[in-house]
């Protein structure tokens, strides 16, 4: 086993455990805190396999903003709720975790059949990464804005409109129109 | 020149920027009318572009754009039925003291990604256009801040909605780490049937699909959602973003018909025969209207995906008639509630008693609706189950004929109560009735095209 | 070098987790932090096949910036949605919520 892959093996399992907390914490708070070291441990896994513009957009956005936006939210929460209570709907809890348990399994072992049966088209499944260097951001820059300008241009107009619904919907009455 | 080929959505783009722009300058008081008067321009200019662009077949932007007949009719559909949103929602903005630009530019922003929706092949820019629609629509459906019932609808949606997209996009990354595209017609080319991760791939992408359709077992957002969000809204969800995801599932199953296993077909045909029993089962306990059309919406879904199911080019006809068919009918409903709902009446069954002596109008044409919904002659309604069943039973699915017919039957008893409400019982009308000449022409509109279809299903089909 | 079905299967995991918590949640700020986690797995699903197919055809990677943005925006809207909430109500807590059936 070589060095990049026991890091990966760490940084998977950081993303897992974290994943976890993130859904079982009894806080909201660590709740968030957990996510964000997901963000930062997926943009951990990118590096380490080559997409370094992906690395630093995945920081640069989830971690700059996604995570900013979590803590907003958690702080609109109110007492009553960083207090405690259970993460989990109360109704039958562990039947329902031990179903989802399963299907996260399953979930697992689908894959792992599927990428054993299947072979993509230009070559065996479990082959290593290409063996490139990393896509250079030229050629993204350039991919974005010939190939993909119309969903490029879409989304700017989606988050224009975005902006000024989030405004519409959560300024205060009192606010003049 | 591609951006000939780009010039409906060009137009909405502009209509947004213009409409927020004017916010700006204007006066406070012809705010409302500025807004709504520059969104008619923009769909009349949009329909008119989609109609240019009628018979047109071209690839343009890369592959990401596909003009083709297909998408420019519902093109046209979402035109009309966007124009006739705007005249439903003019009062109600009015009334609640809603902010009339935002309203306008969210409503043309989903429209917009609407006509994406239906115009690409390319997975990428079809995911970006159900984005667009969703995520408007979540804005739309809080869009009355100060009602609980609606910010709550709103949440609701959002969740689900979202879980739903990252479901669906799951299901993308399956399919481009099998081919290496994203482009549907090459994904389908490039594949052979019955591979383990396509078949993943593919159901994880359906199921996100019919989770925005709200067909059943997804459906349970749908009913809290079409209940709490504001009226106008809920008849653009029921015949606007539906029948845009309606159109994207039509593609990838068309694509897809030769690579997908058999079993998938069944889950299809199970999904709709579930939809349209459980939506017309729970749509009799109902009493408020509005979670009352959620159901029978949900039921008609379960009709459209047999068109799916079936695959062949006289079903494909029958969804051009039954959708146009049903938007009509559901949008002249929806005008029918705005307006007594505008008279302080509230949204129960019972709001309608008496509808018929106090507005005879109104009262004959939700008859019309009522008849067409349900599928007795001579309404357009009619033509387009029995272009459906006709289909069906072409191809020798004798029992899903059946199936059809006794849903039919069962939808009879909630539409029924509607009309029992409005003339056979009668009810104190307090407040002084005012007429509403935008929403009457919504009605009028609307039973003209119920009737028209109903006699010549064939202008739909052109 | 990080064989491809290592990714995927990290990918399955992260996105069976963030399912579960969806679903599963009564917090309103978890089912969106569940969903954010939703969106990473995909994300990592698709840049993992893009570094898979090589650097001359990066459609997974430009596909995951797409995600990003709609991710980030999916997040604004629902923190609007929050604020809208939290003032009718004062609390985010889906179960406390229960105006319209569930």
């Amino acid at each position: 086993m070589s060095l990049e892959q026991l890091l990966f093996l760490v940084v998977a399992a950081v993303i897992v455990l974290a994943a976890l907390g993130a859904v079982f914490a009894r806080r909201i708070m660590h709740a968030a805190l957990c996510a964000v070291v997901v963000f930062t441990a997926v943009g951990g896994i990118y590096a380490i396999i080559g997409s370094y513009f992906i690395a630093v957009a995945q920081v640069l956005i989830y971690i700059g903003a996604v995570a900013t936006v979590l803590v907003f939210a958690v702080m609109l929460s109110g007492q009553k709720d960083i207090a405690g209570g259970s993460p989990i709907r109360r109704q039958a809890r562990w039947k329902t975790v031990l179903t989802w348990a399963a299907f996260v399994v399953g979930l697992v072992m689908v894959f792992q059949f599927t990428l054993n049966l299947t072979v993509p088209a230009s070559g065996p499944a479990n082959a290593p990464m290409a063996a490139e260097s990393a896509t250079s951001l030229r050629f993204l820059g350039q991919l974005l804005f010939y190939d993909y300008l119309l969903p490029f241009e879409v989304i700017s107009l989606l988050l224009l409109l975005v902006l000024i619904g989030a405004v519409v919907i959560a300024r205060k009455e009192s606010d003049p129109q | 020149m591609q951006y000939k080929l780009l010039l409906p959505e060009i137009t909405l783009a502009a209509g947004i920027l213009a409409i927020i722009c004017a916010d700006l300058v204007v006066a406070r008081e012809s705010r409302r009318q500025t807004a709504f008067g520059l969104g008619l321009l923009t769909l009349t200019i949009y329909l008119m572009a989609a109609a240019a662009l009628g018979g047109v077949t071209e690839h343009a932007f890369a592959g990401h754009l596909l003009v083709d007949p297909w998408g420019s009719f519902f093109k046209l559909f979402f035109g009309v039925t966007g124009l006739l949103l705007l005249f439903l929602s003019y009062s109600y903005v009015g009334q609640r003291s809603l902010a009339p630009a935002e309203f306008v530019a969210l409503l043309l922003g989903a429209y917009l990604g609407m006509s994406l929706m239906v115009s690409s092949e390319q997975l990428l820019t079809a995911y970006v256009g159900l984005e667009l629609v969703s995520l408007t629509s979540y804005l739309l459906a809080a869009f009355l801040r100060q009602d609980p019932l609606s910010t709550e609808a709103g949440l609701k949606y959002f969740i689900l909605g979202s879980v739903a997209s990252a479901t669906l996009l799951f299901g993308i990354s399956f399919l481009y780490g099998y081919t290496g595209s994203l482009e549907l017609a090459t994904i389908a080319g490039s594949l052979s049937t019955g591979e383990g991760m396509v078949v993943i791939g593919s159901l994880l992408f359906l199921c996100g699909l019919l989770f925005k359709l709200a067909a059943v077992p997804f459906h349970v957002w749908a009913p809290d959602a079409l209940q709490g969000a504001p009226t106008p809204i809920t008849a653009f969800f029921s015949v606007g973003s539906k029948v845009a995801v309606l159109v994207l599932a039509g593609r990838f199953i068309s694509h897809f018909s030769g690579v997908l296993a058999q079993e998938v077909h069944y889950y299809l045909l199970l999904v709709a025969i579930g939809s349209m029993t459980v939506g017309n089962l729970v749509a009799l306990r109902q009493t408020n209207l509005k979670r009352l059309m959620a159901y029978s919406s949900i039921a008609h879904i379960g009709y459209l995906l047999v068109a799916y199911f079936l695959g062949t080019p006289e079903a494909y006809a029958a969804l051009r008639v039954y959708v146009g068919v049903y938007a009509a009918a559901n949008l002249g409903i929806f005008a029918i509630i705005t307006w007594t709902e505008s008279q302080n009446r509230g949204i129960e069954i019972d709001s309608f008693r008496g509808l018929g002596r106090v507005q005879p109008l109104f009262g004959l044409a939700l008859g019309v609706f009522v008849f067409s919904l349900v599928g007795i002659p001579p309404t357009g309604g009619f033509m387009g189950k029995l272009l459906l069943f006709m289909a069906s039973v072409q191809e020798a699915h004798y029992i899903l004929a059946v199936i059809m017919v006794l849903n039919g039957v069962l939808s009879v008893v909630y539409y029924y109560r509607m009309l029992r409400s409005a003339f056979f019982e009668d009810s104190e009308w307090i407040a002084p009735i005012t007429k509403n000449a935008a929403l009457e022409a919504v009605v009028l509109v609307a039973v003209v095209v119920v009737m028209v279809t109903g006699v010549w299903p064939g202008w739909l089909q052109m | 070098m990080i064989p491809l079905s290592w990714l995927v299967t990290l990918a399955g995991l992260l996105f069976g987790i963030g399912l579960l918590g969806a679903l599963l949640s009564t917090n309103a700020v978890r089912m969106l932090i569940s969903i954010e986690l939703m969106l990473n797995a995909v994300n990592i699903n698709l840049v993992a096949f893009s570094r898979y197919y090589g650097a001359s055809q990066p459609h997974g990677e430009i596909a995951a910036i797409f995600a990003m943005v709609v991710g980030a925006a999916e997040a604004a809207v629902g923190l609007a949605i929050f604020v809208a909430v939290a003032r009718n109500s004062k609390l985010i807590d889906i179960d406390k919520i229960n105006l319209l059936k569930w």
